[in-house]
């Protein structure tokens, strides 16, 4: 039943799409094989591309404010319970995962998501330098690392929430 | 335990530098021998890092994990150079007897590339690493090493079971009762049983390393086994069963024919066809990481003791782009034009294959350096037949520029894992690399001169091989495209370049290098892939981080301690 479920999730120009580069495949082996013989596949599959970079375009407004807004309740959320001195540990792996899922929101690729993306990113990293510091029995440095670190995840929020 | 009071956290000092350098030299010569005797590397940093550790502690026991990453960084950036230069700088010495003239000028392109590979990946840092969050299994896993060792806590436990049984593991496949002919054979256990043909390669590698490799990269890593399945179970039977092989290769031809004549000069172009597209995809990419950048080293002061400054890198490659095109120009009598046109391709190849190189590593800790160097070669002879000092200098620039571009990459993963500053690793790796270049050229040439005319110490037939620069000294002797089939070439980088535009990261790269390696290795990663989004999907992601992630390094780092020992012994 699973495959079947899976199956019906699978677009059919998902489908042609992969027997058209398979074809590709096969025909670029065939003995004195003619780039004309070749080139059929793979306009068909350049062609589903295009189609897939249109719909995905007219999908994406539909799906940025949803995004945002689930991404927002969450940073809030997780920001609070960072704030009330979560494990550093645990910090690290929300983040990780959250940073995981905000990759897949293509707005990321913007200008103002590119600055988003900077501040957890330098975030994530001076968590890591903290757990380091931590580990190395550095505790001063550790606490420092941790209060740079929760700097950058305001800024982030500033730049979502504006 | 004693409590610092200091809030400096010390990541910089002395000892792990003398360390580093001293552990890169040493594992520079033990790298290239092995490189000559078996034709492969193995990476440096996983062992640099836990004999760091062990080394600290005895001479620096105050040291912090970061000293240790330096130390680790310092060691890769010497020895990894010598992977690229062994790939090529004996075909210089198969072709001709070498001579001050000809062997400075490549010794100069060799610490060029070096420099060059480094400072061309560094603004690629944040994309890669911060906003593509690329997995490099073995940063990954230096990074578990590093941890383990000063917090002496559980994840060391399992990262030593991991170590241990590999090694335990590769000591059993290594001995010969582990071989069963027909069942189990050069660590490759046939699973046809008896059902499947052999032209369909039914052969899995049992190297812990590769399905470790896999583990660590899970989903990210699964279209590489889809593209070992499509060579070997879709394209290899549909060859056999429309009847495109000709009639005269034999049975026990028929998997060497499928590989050398098709589906290696396929994947070539697969793998050209999808760099080049993924290069042009992610140039708007390149520019907004290029001022994210700029705009951190001019605004913000935090970001300053993070990143090396903008100006100074372009300064740095500017200068070094000057002395590789000063060197061609003065030493091989060339026109200024040629000699621009020469360098500026080389400069070229070196941005274009040091992305990729860096990416695949990062996807799948498996680097095309050789086929990269291959097609560089290839290109080279083609646009300058005569000029063999030309193709063997910008071959072997090339060559050192992308290995150094996916080291720092990978030491790079591995300072954001534990928090050093990159600036730092930066400098490391920039200080020290020209050394590599040093010590592998006086190996080489040292070698050399244990041979005679009559009995050449490197080349097919002798105790050093070196296979790699051997098929470029033929390729050279050729004088022409020898092996390489054009038509393939060119369909295989239009289908590439169709697979790169595909909304899948890297998925042009990972079916172009899973056609090009054997399936045995391919099926072996992938499995390592599936166990681990099972585990995930079972466990959660807890899970991986503190089980999975530092058992899989131990299972990579425990054979590559064994590979090394058995490359000793079999040596002596």
């Amino acid at each position: 039943m699973r495959f079947i479920k899976l199956f019906k999730k699978c677009r059919l120009t998902h489908l042609v799409w992969i027997v058209a580069c398979l074809f590709a495949l096969i025909i670029a082996l065939k003995p004195d094989a003619s780039l004309v013989e070749l080139l059929p596949a793979l306009i068909i599959a350049l062609l589903i591309l295009l189609g897939y970079k249109y719909q995905q375009t007219e999908d994406k407004e539909v799906e940025k404010q949803k995004q945002k807004d689930h991404l927002l309740t969450q940073l809030v959320e997780e920001m609070q319970a960072y704030q009330e001195i979560a494990p550093l540990s645990a910090v690290q792996h929300w983040l990780f995962d959250y940073i995981s899922r905000i990759q897949e929101n293509q707005e990321l690729k913007h200008a103002t998501a590119m600055r988003i993306a900077n501040h957890l990113a330098l975030g994530e990293h001076l968590l890591n330098r903290a757990y380091s510091a931590q580990l190395d029995n550095y505790p001063q440095a550790a606490y420092n690392a941790q209060i740079q670190a929760l700097s950058h995840f305001r800024h982030a929020l500033h730049e979502i929430t504006n | 335990m004693k409590t610092k009071d200091t809030t400096l956290y010390r990541e910089f000092s002395l000892p792990p530098i003398f360390i580093g350098v001293i552990q890169g030299i040493v594992l520079n010569i033990a790298f290239v021998y092995i490189a000559l005797k078996l034709g492969f590397a193995i990476g440096g940093s996983a062992i640099a890092a836990i004999t760091g550790m062990v080394l600290l502690r005895v001479f620096h026991p105050s040291s912090t994990l970061l000293e240790n990453n330096l130390n680790q960084t310092i060691a890769s950036s010497i020895n990894s150079v010598g992977t690229g230069i062994t790939f090529i700088l004996p075909a210089l010495f198969l072709i001709s007897i070498p001579s001050f003239e000809n062997i400075l000028p490549l010794l100069i392109a060799a610490i060029c590339g070096a420099v060059l590979g480094v400072v061309f990946i560094i603004p690629l840092r944040k994309q890669l690493i911060e906003i593509d969050r690329l997995r490099f299994p073995t940063g990954t896993a230096v990074a578990s090493v590093l941890r383990s060792g000063t917090a002496g806590s559980v994840q060391a436990k399992r990262l030593f079971w991991g170590l241990g049984i590999a090694m335990v593991w590769n000591i059993i496949l290594l001995c010969d009762f582990s071989t069963i002919p027909g069942l189990l054979e050069h660590q490759e256990l046939n699973i046809s049983f008896g059902l499947l043909p052999d032209y369909m390669t039914p052969y899995l590698y049992l190297s812990l390393m590769n399905f470790g490799a896999g583990l660590l990269a899970g989903r990210a890593g699964l279209p590489f086994l889809v593209g070992g399945l499509i060579a070997w179970w879709f394209i290899s039977p549909s060859m056999v069963y429309l009847s495109w092989i000709p009639t005269e290769v034999s049975s026990t031809e028929l998997v060497d024919y499928i590989y050398d004549k098709l589906l290696k000069p396929l994947s070539i172009g697969i793998l050209v066809g999808a760099a080049s597209i993924e290069v042009i995809r992610n140039l708007p990419m390149l520019k907004l990481a290029l001022q994210a950048l700029y705009q951190a080293s001019q605004n913000q002061h935090s970001d300053k003791a993070y990143e090396l400054p903008l100006p100074l890198v372009a300064l740095i490659a500017f200068v070094t782009a000057w002395v590789l095109f000063f060197s061609i120009y003065f030493w091989l009598e060339l026109s200024f034009g040629e000699a621009m046109l020469a360098t500026g391709l080389g400069l070229l190849w070196m941005m274009l294959a040091g992305l990729v190189v860096a990416q695949s590593t990062g996807l799948t800790d498996i680097s095309p350096l050789s086929s990269m160097t291959l097609v560089a070669a290839s290109f080279l002879l083609f646009l300058f037949e005569q000029q063999v000092l030309l193709i063997l200098m910008l071959t072997l620039a090339v060559s050192v520029a992308i290995g150094q571009s996916a080291d720092m990459m990978q030491d790079l993963k591995t300072g954001f894992l534990i928090g050093s500053r990159p600036k730092v690793q930066q400098l490391a790796q920039l200080s020290f690399t020209w050394l590599g270049a040093l010590v592998s050229f006086m190996v080489i040439y040292l070698f050399w001169h244990t041979g005679t005319v009559t009995e050449p110490s490197f080349g097919a037939g002798t105790a050093l091989p070196a296979p790699q620069a051997s098929t470029i000294a033929e390729l050279i002797n050729a004088s022409q495209n020898h092996n390489l089939d054009n038509d393939k070439l060119l369909f295989g980088g239009l289908i590439g370049a169709v697979l790169a535009l595909a909304p899948i990261m890297g998925l042009g790269i990972l079916i172009g290098l899973a056609m090009y390696l054997p399936f045995s290795v391919t099926l072996g990663y992938g499995l390592g892939c599936l166990s681990h989004i099972a585990l995930k999907r079972h466990f959660g992601d807890m899970y991986i981080n503190n089980k999975v992630v530092p058992f899989a390094a131990g299972l990579i780092i425990g054979e590559a301690l064994i590979g090394v020992a058995n490359a000793i012994y079999q040596i002596v």
